[in-house]
């Protein structure tokens, strides 16, 4: 099976009862087509960084999952035609990959991959934005 | 000279790059914040002469940024700042 990334983006405005009609619906979509679903995540309503079908803030959703190749297709084809959702993107994680095994692995993870956006950058920024007293000298060298 | 000196340290020029130097470091396009100390105000990509990326990492780094627009994590342009 191939493992697949999508976020898509649906309209703020939305009830959340709404909201939850969206989610379903693809999630069912690639259940039903036989598909696995390794990991959703619901980034809440954000804003955008560019208007997108006049909307400046929107709900992002995040699906992680294993499909059948021209599963992918048939999910944005949908997406699509969907007038609550307003952008989306795929991507393609792997070429063949084992549910059961990503699975697992997400199992494994649970615990720790709420946060995303915070974490990841913190730990590695602060060290590496400061320019080392060493680099002045080169350039005062080739000056 | 010690204006250029002072304009160039304004870019947070490094010597090496960063994903080289953190093994940790990954590079994903769902993680903008990352992705924006790559980017001038503006949302143009900085190029690596000035961030000190290899050519590897920059690359990847670019399709990561490309993405990231393209699902407006990141802006492709702004005048404006936000
Ligand atoms: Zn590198």
């Amino acid at each position: 099976m191939r493992h697949y990334e999508t976020i898509y983006i649906v309209n703020p405005n939305l009830s959340q009862d709404e909201y939850r009609d969206v989610l379903d619906k693809y999630t069912t979509l690639i259940e039903k087509n036989n598909g696995a679903i390794v990991k959703t995540e619901e980034w809440g309503t954000q804003r955008l960084a560019y208007d997108v079908k006049k909307f400046d803030k929107g709900a992002y959703v995040l699906l992680n999952y294993c499909a059948k190749p021209g599963l992918s297709a048939e999910l944005e084809r949908d997406l699509n035609l969907d007038d609550r959702v307003l952008k989306f993107q795929t991507i393609k994680l792997a070429h063949e990959a084992d549910p059961k095994d990503l699975l697992e692995k997400q199992k494994d993870l649970t615990g720790q991959t709420t946060g995303l956006q915070e974490q990841t950058v913190e730990s590695v920024e602060p060290a590496a934005m400061q320019p080392s007293e060493e680099h002045v000298e080169e350039e005062r060298g080739d000056a | 000279m010690l204006d250029r000196n002072r304009r160039k340290m304004a870019f947070h020029r490094r010597k090496v790059c960063r994903f080289c130097a953190d093994s940790h470091a990954v590079i994903d396009y769902k993680d903008s914040k990352t992705l924006r100390l790559f980017t001038t105000e503006r949302g143009k990509i900085i190029p690596r002469r000035i961030s000190g990326n290899c050519a590897k990492h920059q690359r990847v780094l670019t399709v990561a940024i490309r993405r990231a627009r393209n699902i407006a994590l990141l802006p492709y342009t702004t005048s404006t700042l936000r």
